[in-house]
């Protein structure tokens, strides 16, 4: 029985799915997409309901068949409002940016209600889940929040979104699937600190240096290697506090490369997140910067659009298919 | 491992943001749930221990407590302490918890505790469920005219409560946008209801034996009779039954309302004679129709009294309860015991004394000779000086009419011999005492004889064509085996001729009078009591006597002629059917989206112009498809390329003027399409 209930919980899923097909951004909600069933309380009530009429029926008692048909009526009515509160919504899917692997991809559903009449009580997300209920007055709309974890880089389809209602009474609730057909792209984790990532690397470094320090733009002061050129070291700054330090220089122009097979003997996922932690710093000290992965180069760039690109690329990164091609 | 199987189940899909509020309930929502309690309790309270009044008052002080000071709520251990002990409690006050009673008191209790465990929707939904059911609950006790306002309160507060609780709480409604909606809920299900009320098939009998709860406190005659039984009938004002005359009804004093006849006799206590004890085993034909007695045609709305004894006028000649018979006593009885509010019609000559062919039972010549010796002696004594049968009984009557016999409510108590202590000691004594002792005397003389139980008598209601026969109207008399006639002797009368010409109050002393809540004490009070009882009558023959016979009949009038349970199904679901279908269209019929007139009159031009050379494909751009038009009709050229231009500005650019969208209704409605001759 444990088992049994996700697995029918699915097959009703898949179910829904073939039946409606997939969902554009936006879409009305019609009639036939809208599913009803009692909640827990209603199945009680519908038992409570059953007991009045058995008594009623027992003892003949006619205020006894009056109330319990007042009430199967009220239900019966309630059905209905609870199916109509949804029909005939406008939804539209929002947001959805990329993340990195390990945050949550934000998400929201803007309701606009077209109709005359006003609409009460409506969540978004899985029974459980719920977001606060929204009531929309006519002709108004509101904003749901919905959030997604994400585990691994790449790209997921979008899951399912679940637009409920338990108005009036909370003895049916009403819902609706949407099945937005755009996928969610997730970034690879940035890996925590550059530096603090390679120290087992030194002789790669070497030959990362070239790459990474090239001789245009002062960007800090580090600790020297032995034998540095004495052009780097930082006279003034020996003077000021008596510690012996490095200037550090890095290409200023855009012609930074990252490359895959400098971080060679890392894992391909360990190689991918320093990458990404490579990007986003560059990214942030606004430099130019290229990416090279087996298979794939960007050439050096700046900007939202070949940040996302290179970011794109590592996300759906895979070793075997690069090989491959 | 299917901790992690179950999280990454639950990782699937979208979460709401944010972390949720705890759940809690508003003072609104509270202050709803405690109406609703105070309205379903307040029917039980009268009748129920004081202690569980107490229960509920400390549960909703406390519960708003907690709601306006903080007080901490009861927690597991304490309700789960309470629960049960509320329930050893009422099994032990009531010795069981399934009867009426105490199932009231246990629901009255779980809603109390109940409404200190309300923080989620689903508790505050509960606490409606219970007091809806407590509200049931009320109705199998009483259901006269005056719980239909009960029924009102109860399910306009309930639903009130039950919008509020399901609400989140900080989200209630105005108690007026509350009201309002329950109002139109209500509304939209009135017609249903009504319709489940009148076609539901209703079944001729209980589904399974009544608790005995039902049947606890109720007042009525007996299939036994002992000194005091019948003087404790006398004290109630509770109506025993309703009756309505055909024409002029008979004098009151002939209004003898026959009910258990009473035939073995054990020198103290009077019992129905059981049918193994019979010779005879079934009703005779009746007796003919003495040509000088009138007969009276009238129908009876019976009381629920749980018991088979219909209560005819005597004579009963016929009645319209196929299942009823005449018993060989000549009690008229229904085939089970009347357990709800019945109406019958019956035909009856008022006429005190019917023809037997039977010899009368062995029973009623019976008398225990332990018992009551001085009677029998002086039956004896009397017997042998009066010169027939005839003569002794009425100089019995006249002993009774002339030496110092009293009619009292307060009989003093009687000793071993009941009969000898009444008539030589106490010498009063209340109807039972003088038709038992009437009774005995006849016997000791060796006459059969045998005491009616029933009841004498009745009160117009002056504010409507029936009478009212009430429990104090409970008599006993006696009928006596004479010549081959039941002829029957009223002892009574002969003590206190009042009381069967004018009712028991007329004949007892004013002072007893006050003590009973009869009616006509003020004549303020009696008109306002006798409308509300004429009201109540109405209510009883139109609502609450409504059952399988009154469905039969109101399906013959839609033309089944011997309807059976399953056409009475049938026409119950096509009619819900047709209603809901009524009810979806009406209010799905304004609920989309308002046509936009800008739209419906762009619409409306497409149609016609679809005439002119193909519809416009879905998605066509307006000026491709006016392009095309112009092709194929350059003259419309110049009108529709104005109307055109307007159209995609009116759309396009902001929000349109008004105006501007009814010039363009007004220029689609001008446009006249080119005269058939001239289409390519």
């Amino acid at each position: 029985m444990q088992l049994s209930r996700p697995a029918l919980a699915a097959l009703m899923q898949r179910w829904f799915r073939r039946r409606q097909g997939a969902d554009g951004d936006s879409i009305e909600l019609h009639q036939r997409r809208i599913y009803i069933l009692p909640t827990r309380i209603g199945l009680g009530f519908g038992v409570v309901l059953f007991t009045m009429l058995l008594g009623a029926l027992n003892y003949s008692n006619n205020m006894g068949f009056a109330l319990a048909f007042l009430l199967t009526a009220v239900t019966v009515v309630s059905i209905h409002h609870c199916q109509r509160n949804l029909t005939g919504l406008r939804l539209a899917i929002d947001g959805c940016a990329p993340v990195f692997a390990g945050e949550m991809i934000e998400c929201s559903v803007r309701i606009t209600n077209p109709g005359r009449s006003p609409r009460w009580q409506i969540s978004a997300g899985p029974a459980g889940a719920l977001t606060p209920p929204v009531d929309l007055a006519a002709d108004g709309s509101a904003k749901l929040q919905l959030c997604l974890p994400t585990t691994r880089r790449g790209t997921q389809p979008c899951p399912e979104i679940r637009v409920s209602t338990r108005y009036p009474f909370g003895l049916f609730e009403a819902w609706a699937w949407l099945y937005p057909v755009r996928e969610l792209m997730v970034y690879p984790q940035p890996a925590a600190e550059l530096a603090a990532a390679l120290p087992a690397q030194a002789a790669d470094l070497e030959h990362a240096g070239d790459t990474l320090r090239g001789s245009d733009e002062f960007v800090g002061l580090r600790v020297p290697v032995p034998g540095e050129s004495p052009a780097r070291i930082a006279w003034k700054a020996l003077a000021r506090s008596g510690q012996l330090l490095a200037k550090d220089f890095r290409s200023g122009a855009g012609s930074s490369w990252f490359d895959w097979d400098v971080l060679n003997p890392a894992g391909t996922e360990a190689r991918l997140s320093l990458l990404t932690r490579m990007i986003l710093d560059a990214d942030a000290d606004g430099r130019a910067y290229g990416l090279r992965l087996p298979g794939v180069e960007l050439p050096p760039d700046k900007g939202r659009e070949h940040y996302h690109r290179c970011l794109t690329t590592l996300a759906v990164f895979s070793l075997g298919a690069a090989h491959e091609g | 491992m299917r901790a992690e199987r179950h999280g990454r189940q639950r990782m699937r899909g979208w979460r709401a943001q944010g972390i949720p509020a705890p759940e809690q309930t508003s003072v609104a929502q509270l202050v709803w749930l405690l109406l609703l309690i105070t309205v379903v309790s307040a029917p039980h309270l009268r009748t129920l221990p004081f202690w569980i009044s107490a229960i509920i008052f400390v549960a909703a002080i406390w519960r708003m407590g907690a709601a306006f000071k903080r007080w901490p709520m009861p927690g597991t251990i304490l309700r789960g302490t309470l629960t049960l002990g509320s329930a050893l409690a009422v099994g032990f006050v009531y010795r069981q918890i399934s009867g009426l009673e105490a199932g009231s008191a246990l629901l009255l209790i779980m809603l109390a505790l109940k409404l200190l465990e309300t923080h989620s929707a689903r508790d505050r939904s509960l606490v409606v469920l219970i007091a809806w059911f407590v509200l049931f609950a009320a109705f199998l006790r009483e259901q006269s005219l005056g719980s239909v306002p009960l029924l009102a309160a109860g399910v306009v507060a309930g639903t009130v409560a039950l919008l509020q609780a399901a609400r989140n709480n900080s989200q209630v409604m105005t108690p007026l946008a509350a009201l309002l909606l329950t109002a139109r809920l209500l509304m939209h299900a009135v017609p249903l209801a009504l319709a489940l009320f009148l076609l539901f098939p209703r079944l001729p009998g209980p589904l399974w034996a009544l608790p005995s709860g039902a049947q606890n406190g109720r007042t009525g005659l007996s299939s036994q009779m002992s000194p005091g039984d019948i003087t404790s009938l006398a004290q109630s004002s509770e109506a025993a039954f309703r009756v309505r005359f055909d024409g002029t009804p008979p004098d009151r004093s002939q209004l003898y309302w026959r009910g258990p006849v009473l035939e073995s006799f054990d020198g103290r206590r009077w019992r129905a004679l059981p049918d193994g004890a019979r010779r005879q085993k079934s009703g005779r034909p009746l007796p003919p129709n003495p040509a000088d007695a009138p007969v009276y045609s009238y129908e009876i709305m019976l009381e629920p009294h749980h018991q088979r004894w219909l209560l005819p006028l005597e004579t009963p000649l016929s009645w319209d309860i196929a299942a009823a018979s005449l018993s060989p006593a000549r009690e008229l009885l229904s085939a089970r015991p009347v357990a709800t509010r019945s109406a019958w019609r019956g035909r009856s000559v008022a006429t005190p004394r019917f023809r037997d062919a039977r010899a009368p039972e062995q029973a009623t010549r019976e008398v225990s000779a332990a018992r009551n010796p001085r009677s029998a002696a002086l039956a004896a004594e009397m017997r042998a000086a009066a010169g027939s049968d005839r003569a002794y009984l009425r100089s019995v009557l006249s002993m009774f009419r002339q030496q110092a016999y009293y009619y009292t409510l307060e009989p003093p108590p009687l000793g071993d011999h009941p009969v000898d202590d009444f008539l030589f000691r106490t010498r009063s004594g209340f109807c039972e005492h003088y038709a038992s002792a009437f009774a005995l005397l006849a016997r000791a003389a060796g006459i059969p004889a045998r005491v009616v139980t029933g009841y004498q008598g009745g009160e117009p209601n002056p504010l409507a064509d029936y009478w009212i026969v009430r429990q104090s109207d409970a008599h006993a008399w006696t009928e006596v085996w004479v010549d081959g006639y039941w002829q029957r002797y009223d002892p009574t009368a002969a003590v206190a001729p009042q009381r069967v010409d004018a009712g028991m109050a007329a004949a007892l002393p004013g002072s007893v009078n006050t003590e009973l809540p009869l009616l006509g004490s003020s004549p303020w009070f009696g008109r306002v009591a006798f409308g509300w009882d004429a009201l109540n009558a109405q209510w009883d023959r139109w609502v609450l006597a409504f059952g399988p016979d009154q469905q039969s009949a109101l399906l013959g009038r839609l033309g089944f002629t011997s309807p059976s349970l399953r056409d009475l199904a049938l026409v119950c679901a096509a009619t819900v059917g047709i209603i809901l279908l009524l009810f979806t269209w009406l209010t799905l019929r304004n609920h989309g989206a308002k046509p936009d007139p800008l739209e419906q009159s762009w619409q409306y031009l497409c149609k016609r112009l679809a005439r002119l050379s193909r519809p416009r494909k879905p998605g066509e751009a307006p000026t491709e498809y006016a392009a095309v038009l112009i092709a194929a009709q350059p003259e419309l050229a110049a009108p529709l390329g104005s109307l055109t231009a307007l159209y995609l500005r009116l759309r396009y650019e902001g929000i349109p003027d008004r105006a501007e969208v009814l010039r363009f209704r007004r220029l689609v409605r001008q446009f006249r399409l080119p005269p058939a001759g001239a289409r390519g």
